[in-house]
């Protein structure tokens, strides 16, 4: 067997496993949604999106910060408010290596 | 569901960012197809045997046959296997070139996932 951390081809079990991260991330219609209305609005609080998109506040909380984590948006703070904002050079390169592989 | 598509002034590179969800799922099963133990497996057998039936296999790995062709046939709606019939037998094979497409795939994606 190859060693634990290696699966094939060189990729390690941690590159699959933060790949899935940002894959899963995206994959998602509700978080899609999510993603198209911050990019509308250019800077979003999370009041804002639950009233906007008609959503429970625990479940924007819960779909902003899956997309945080796989970086595909950021937070700015101003004051006592946390705005959240599209990471754009994130998304495109995550969708263009995306577009990409599809096409081989 | 219908495209996205996301400002494109926004980014960089100035490209636009067009998001399918149908594209982002069926990449999704891929990279999903090669995160399972069993699959790991079979990859790494056809890499040291170039071509295997799903008897050798699952007598190699001590699988169940039934266990082994439902992870084959995983492999194969991926693309990684192709299969060749040769009188009554089906060869099971790597495909290297999409192996390696979706390894470096992942190791982009995860270069991406770092930066946060």
């Amino acid at each position: 067997m190859p060693k634990d951390n290696v699966i094939f081809d060189n990729v390690q079990s941690m590159e699959l496993r933060e790949s899935l991260l940002i894959m899963r991330a995206i994959t998602h219609p509700l978080r899609l949604k999510i993603i198209s209305f911050i990019d509308k609005h250019r800077s979003v609080s999370v009041h804002k999106l639950y009233t906007g998109l008609n959503l429970d506040q625990s479940i924007a909380s819960q779909q902003l910060h899956i997309l945080r984590s796989a970086n595909l948006v950021r937070t700015q703070r101003e004051g006592k408010f946390v705005y959240y904002q599209i990471n754009y050079n994130t998304l495109a390169r995550v969708n263009g290596l995306i577009e990409e592989f599809r096409k081989k | 569901m219908p495209a996205i598509h996301i400002s494109k002034l926004l980014t960089d590179s100035g490209d636009e960012i067009r998001l399918d969800y149908n594209n982002l799922r069926k990449t999704l099963l891929v990279i999903r197809s090669v995160n399972h133990k069993i699959r790991q497996q079979m990859i790494h057998l056809l890499t040291e045997h170039p071509r295997l039936t799903v008897t050798e296999m699952y007598l190699k790995m001590r699988l169940e046959q039934s266990i082994a062709s439902q992870h084959l046939a995983i492999l194969r709606r991926s693309n990684i296997v192709t299969t060749k019939r040769i009188g009554k037998c089906v060869y099971y094979s790597l495909n290297k070139d999409r192996l390696e497409n979706i390894g470096s795939l992942i190791k982009e994606l995860a270069k991406e996932d770092a930066k946060g």
